[in-house]
């Protein structure tokens, strides 16, 4: 059976907010609803507990990498 | 001899990231989690963080254990559970990998559970991902 698609929120909110400000929060964890920043920290799972907390629907939680951080090929 | 392929979503991912970045949602039975993965052809399976995994609700070790294995020689170890897996709007039901440790960064879309479902096309240049389902 074809699972149900769940509605997304907009990834473009995100997008446009980690482009004027990932170099601020780079090194950390964000979790972001829209263009609102919820948390930041250290660890995807504090991050993701507070994102949770705030009661947002799907927010998103990425992490942004420093841009002296190697570059990588494969994981 | 050329051949035309069709796409029904064009999504621009971050010209300024590190690889090609996609937001995902994961559901399980008893959670949902929105993440950024990399679509990496070269990847055999989907694996996402630990975190993710608790996230969604899961017992994480009570997967399938699968040792996964870095082009530098260092192994990962993971367990599959079947998950949700929702990429631009394209729904999968599908099993992906959860490290067992905390600690990884990014979580990345392989071939088994993803990309084979899919109609995939990256014009990098342009910053496109070109998707479909593989049989929309």
């Amino acid at each position: 059976m074809k699972p149900t698609r769940i509605p997304e929120p907009d990834p473009a909110f995100n997008m446009r907010w980690i482009k004027e400000h990932g170099a601020e929060y780079a090194g950390r964890w964000v979790a972001l609803d829209g263009d609102r920043l919820i948390a930041f920290g250290q660890t995807e799972g504090e991050v993701a507990i507070a994102a949770r907390a705030d009661g947002a629907y799907l927010p998103l939680v990425i992490y942004l990498p420093r841009q002296d951080e190697p570059d990588e090929i494969g994981f | 001899m050329p051949r035309t392929l069709t796409f029904d979503i064009v999504y621009r991912y971050p010209e300024n990231a590190k690889g090609i970045t996609i937001p995902v949602t994961l559901v399980s039975p008893n959670g949902t989690y929105r993440a950024a993965a990399k679509a990496d052809t070269g990847a055999d399976v989907c694996l996402f963080s630990n975190d993710a995994g608790l996230q969604l609700g899961l017992d994480v070790e009570s997967g399938i254990p699968k040792t996964l294995v870095t082009p530098g020689g260092t192994e990962i170890e993971s367990f599959g559970h079947e998950v949700t897996i929702q990429t631009l709007g394209i729904t999968l039901t599908s099993v992906v990998y959860f490290a067992k440790y905390p600690g990884i960064t990014r979580n990345f879309l392989g071939r088994v559970g993803w990309l084979r479902n899919l109609r995939f096309c990256v014009v990098d240049y342009d910053s496109e991902v070109l998707i479909s389902e593989y049989n929309s």
